[in-house]
């Protein structure tokens, strides 16, 4: 099998495994931790959206043929919505992401569909990249799925609880990662 | 002769907003579409709004809370207080898109992003990711607003009553506003690399 293929499999299941870990362990722990309330499908540490993320900055776009059907399976079946909001929620997201990459590489004059790690544009530096992805992709899935679920819930906070719960997933991944950047490094350095 | 920037900005701003309300959105109604109302979904002020940020910076605030606050208050007949609140918080809508686009350029842009441009093209690029930021933080900060009752309370409220696509026609009309800045700009794009080439030496 191809080596680019196998990876972009490998990092699919990984993110798979994250939404399972999301919904079944993490969820639930917060719901106990600080009552369901209102908006109880959306959580306030969101981190596949960090994996999400790092994965886009790292590879480009191609990693996006990934990571739709992942989140189309994630939210069918862990968060167990329906197949429509999970089908609308796979295409928010994964467009968002795709917006984001776009939007950050149409300034600079980049190719939009390309990652940051190319090693060409060494002043772009990764965290800024994250991070913008990160808050522009989560700005267009709050507001996608607003419009979604307004008609069922009209919470002011709804919004916000993506963005929040987004960009603190975010930033959990993206300190998981720099800890343990070395070993990796040492890892690949060694094969 | 820097000061009179600021009562230019509040009058340009003022002047799109009651060009926009008192003829454009009275046009729009008798448009012969009862749900696409294609007038209002071009928010001209939006536009107009990125352009005095693209040229202020953060000194934009002023002019845009100002005119805010008055059209708040005299033409949407909000309480002073209220006014005063949806307007600072709109204006902070704004200047947080510049300071993230300021985060992605790594650039100063405290007195703007045309101080310093590299070239018109570049430039207009920049524009384009600033309104695109900037709506979306909109789009959502005026659908959270609308969630929670506080549009209710104002004449205003009979803008925002589709509730499901609320969000998604702020964005829409929002960038189409944008739009229509960025066209004017981009017809004006030599002119611009002309000044900009004097500017730079």
């Amino acid at each position: 099998m191809d080596e680019k293929l196998k990876l972009h499999i490998f990092l699919a299941a990984l993110l798979l495994m994250l939404f399972a870990f999301q919904f079944e362990v993490l969820q639930p722990f917060e719901k106990s931790l600080l009552g369901k309330g209102q908006i109880h499908f959306v959580d306030w540490l969101f981190l596949p959206h960090g994996l999400k993320v790092i994965f886009v900055v790292l590879l480009g776009a191609s990693v996006l043929w990934g990571i739709f059907p992942v989140q189309l399976v994630a939210m069918w079946f862990f968060l167990g919505t329906s197949f429509e909001t999970a089908l609308v929620y796979a295409m928010i997201a994964t467009s968002g992401l795709w917006v984001s990459l776009a939007l950050l590489n149409l300034p600079a004059g980049r190719p939009l569909n390309k990652g940051f790690t190319s090693g060409e544009d060494t002043s772009f530096r990764l965290f800024r990249a994250v991070i913008l992805i990160a808050l522009i992709t989560s700005l267009v899935t709050a507001l996608g799925m607003t419009a979604w679920y307004a008609s069922v819930d009209g919470e002011w906070v709804f919004p916000f609880k993506f963005l929040i719960g987004d960009m603190l997933g975010t930033l959990v991944i993206l300190t998981i990662l720099v800890a343990v950047r070395k070993p990796i490094l040492n890892t690949v350095k060694f094969k | 002769m820097l000061i009179l920037i600021y009562p230019l900005a509040v009058a340009l701003l003022l002047a799109t907003c009651v060009l926009f309300l008192k003829i454009l959105v009275p046009l729009g109604a008798n448009l012969p579409f009862e749900h696409f109302n294609l007038v209002t979904l071009v928010f001209l002020p939006f536009g107009v709004k990125v352009l005095v940020t693209l040229l202020m910076g953060y000194r934009a605030f002023v002019p845009l809370w100002i005119s805010k606050t008055l059209m708040n208050y005299f033409y949407f007949e909000a309480s002073l207080p209220m006014a005063m609140s949806i307007a600072t918080l709109m204006s902070l809508v704004f200047m947080a898109g510049l300071a993230v686009t300021g985060y992605m350029l790594r650039r100063d842009v405290s007195q703007g992003l045309l101080v310093n441009a590299a070239c018109a093209s570049t430039l207009i690029r920049q524009v384009l990711f600033l309104s695109i930021f900037t709506s979306l933080l909109i789009a959502l900060v005026q659908s959270s607003l609308s969630f929670s009752g506080m549009y209710q309370t104002l004449p205003i409220g009979r803008l925002h009553q589709h509730a499901t696509g609320l969000p998604i026609l702020f964005l829409l009309s929002d960038l189409l506003g944008a739009l229509a800045a960025f066209g004017i700009l981009y017809s004006m794009k030599n002119q611009l690399s002309r000044w900009l080439n004097i500017k730079n030496g």
